[in-house]
């Protein structure tokens, strides 16, 4: 951190104290970064605590980032960069979704996901969306294309369960695991699942093969 | 048989040699190899397996044939097996050009669920010198995994030289399967001294959607015990290959050729002579050595033999969490997880933080390294 930016970063905290915006720092904080740091990261969490935000997850990238005995730069950057990521989530998943829905939807939105896709996915599926943003995420992570991984997961979206959806991800991490290619498998296994989904919509007494 | 390469490109190199080689009689040659191979898949730990992989070469005046197979079982007792076989008919040779035509089909399984499938066409044209040469060609054909069939499609190019007592080779191939594809640029090299001979090769996947990158190479000594005996020392690294089903990975192996008929080239195909190596991977039904579980309960337990297991992460403030041995070899985290996305590691006796098999993986902002990404329903 320069010299100008340390100055212009306290300045910028001694306002804040000023006008009582940053009242409540997180004491978890006060105790891992330094004072500048603090100060400058807990201004980041009162903006995401104003704009209706989950300020845990970025105190938790903070807290990871002295783990690591990141620069102080670092750590900044990357609970602003999480923070723009949860703004992002939140306005594509809508006002009313949970912090772990927003949480699954920043790492979507960091992996590759486009933010249309969770908008779909919140359009599509009634229940929560976390195991599915969880998934949407893995696949990408797993090489699968994202636009592939939003399909699949479109896909099942609306009548999968949760725990259909994580099989469907670990069948399509096993296939990729050996060797098939990433597009290909998800493709192969959503339409398994699609099938499993509404048969079991239709006879859910039917009992399915180990 | 190269057990990283596209299997036709190893066709191609068996065709290049022997195009640039004229054969007068009929040649057969037949080989098995007894080996012991450490494997380490990419994303999987390492595994031994014993590997028995009989060879077979029939040379005539203008047509090849090479099968081979390999039969592998792993530590965890789960078995694989793979076939190949492959055939060209070269036309006669117009000035310093030949024609080639060749098929190959194979076949792979692994356990008794997972199964690949291959079937390929491929032309080439070799432009053929008496130490030098070159071949331009195409490949096209199918390739099934499961009830799933993807087109596969590949333009080749390579140049070959033989110098002394070696042959250098290099080429490039674009290969297309299904939706994912990727460019390989590639070089080889055999020396025969003696009783010795050296195989080696040098790759790097150059560009790729849905391959894979970077560099791979493999190398091979073998040392003739007698006329039909030799010990082979094989390892390296290879990619991924999407048309045999085959997961990047390295491996060393140690084995016994034995070649009841030995033939009789003199000039004896470039490849890479290292014993082959079925990679279908492990799937992670295998019992790794450090592996996470998050069960239905809620609880997350690690899966590792050790004195200490400890955890850091979002549900730890970051702050090492040093983990309650439930059971040999099962460490649990003695706090529930509410529902939630959570990155963490973990780090075993002391060591180095790291991420467990089982969880996905996401680059770690703050190093070079990875960060476990955990999420509960």
């Amino acid at each position: 951190m320069t010299t100008v930016h340390r100055v212009a970063t306290l300045a910028l905290a001694a306002a804040l104290l000023a006008t009582g915006v940053a009242r409540a720092q997180d004491p978890r904080l006060l105790h891992r970064l330094d004072s500048t740091t603090t100060v400058a990261v807990g201004a980041l969490l009162d903006s995401a605590r104003t704009a209706g935000l989950p300020v845990e997850p970025l105190v938790q990238r903070a807290l990871e980032g002295a783990a690591k005995h990141a620069e102080p730069d670092r750590i900044v950057a990357a609970v602003r960069r999480l923070a723009g990521e949860l703004g992002v989530a939140k306005a594509a998943l809508g006002h009313e979704s949970s912090p772990a829905e927003l949480d699954a939807g920043a790492s979507a939105l960091r992996a590759g996901v486009r933010p249309e896709d969770l908008t779909l996915l919140r359009q599509r599926r009634t229940q929560s969306l976390t195991v599915a943003l969880a998934a949407l995420t893995d696949l990408v992570v797993g090489g699968v294309p994202p636009d592939s991984a939003a399909s699949a997961v479109l896909a099942l979206a609306a009548r999968a369960r949760d725990d259909q959806i994580a099989d469907f991800r670990r069948a399509v991490e096993r296939d990729i695991a050996l060797g098939a290619t990433p597009a290909a498998a998800a493709a192969v296994r959503v339409d398994a699942t699609l099938h499993e989904a509404t048969n079991a919509a239709a006879n859910p007494n039917t009992p399915r093969k180990p | 048989m190269n057990p990283g390469r596209p299997a036709w490109a190893v066709t191609a190199v068996v065709a290049c040699s022997s195009a640039a080689t004229p054969r007068l009689v009929a040649q057969v040659k037949a080989a098995v190899d007894l080996g012991v191979s450490n494997v380490h898949y990419d994303g999987f730990l390492a595994s031994t397996a014993a590997a028995v992989s009989p060879s077979f070469r029939w040379a005539g005046p203008r047509t090849l044939v090479v099968a081979n197979g390999s039969y592998l079982r792993f530590a965890s007792g789960n078995r694989s097996l793979q076939a190949n076989m492959a055939g060209s008919f070269f036309s006669a040779p117009l000035g310093h050009w030949t024609g080639e035509l060749s098929a190959l089909a194979g076949a792979s399984q692994y356990r008794d669920f997972t199964g690949f499938s291959h079937a390929l066409l491929t032309g080439r044209i070799h432009l053929d010198g008496a130490r030098t040469g070159a071949w331009i060609g195409g490949t096209s054909g199918t390739t099934s995994f499961v009830d799933a069939q993807r087109p596969v499609g590949a333009l080749l190019a390579g140049v070959w030289r033989r110098q002394f007592t070696a042959t250098w080779l290099a080429n490039a191939n674009y290969t297309r399967v299904g939706d994912s594809a990727y460019t390989d640029v590639e070089g080889a090299t055999r020396a025969v001294r003696g009783r010795f001979t050296f195989d080696g090769s040098l790759g790097a996947r150059v560009w790729s959607r849905g391959g894979g990158h970077g560099v791979y190479g493999e190398a091979s000594g073998s040392y003739a015990v007698g006329p039909w005996i030799a010990l082979v020392l094989a390892g390296g690294r290879y990619p991924t290959d999407p048309t045999r089903g085959s997961v990047a990975g390295r491996y060393l192996t140690l084995s016994v050729r034995l070649t009841p008929l030995p033939g009789r080239s003199a000039s004896p195909p470039l490849i890479v002579s290292r014993p082959a190596i079925h990679h279908s991977s492990p799937s992670s039904d295998d019992p790794p050595a450090v592996s996470a579980e998050l069960q239905d309960d809620g609880g997350f337990v690690i899966h590792a033999a050790a004195r200490t297991v400890e955890i850091e992460g979002d549900f730890t403030d970051w702050q090492p969490l040093l983990l309650t041995e439930r059971d040999p070899a099962g460490w649990v985290l003695p706090l529930p997880l509410a529902a939630g996305t959570y990155r963490f590691s973990i780090r075993i006796d002391g060591g180095a933080w790291f991420v467990p098999a089982g969880v996905t993986k996401v680059p770690d902002e703050f190093g070079p390294g990875t960060v476990g990404l955990l999420t509960v329903p």
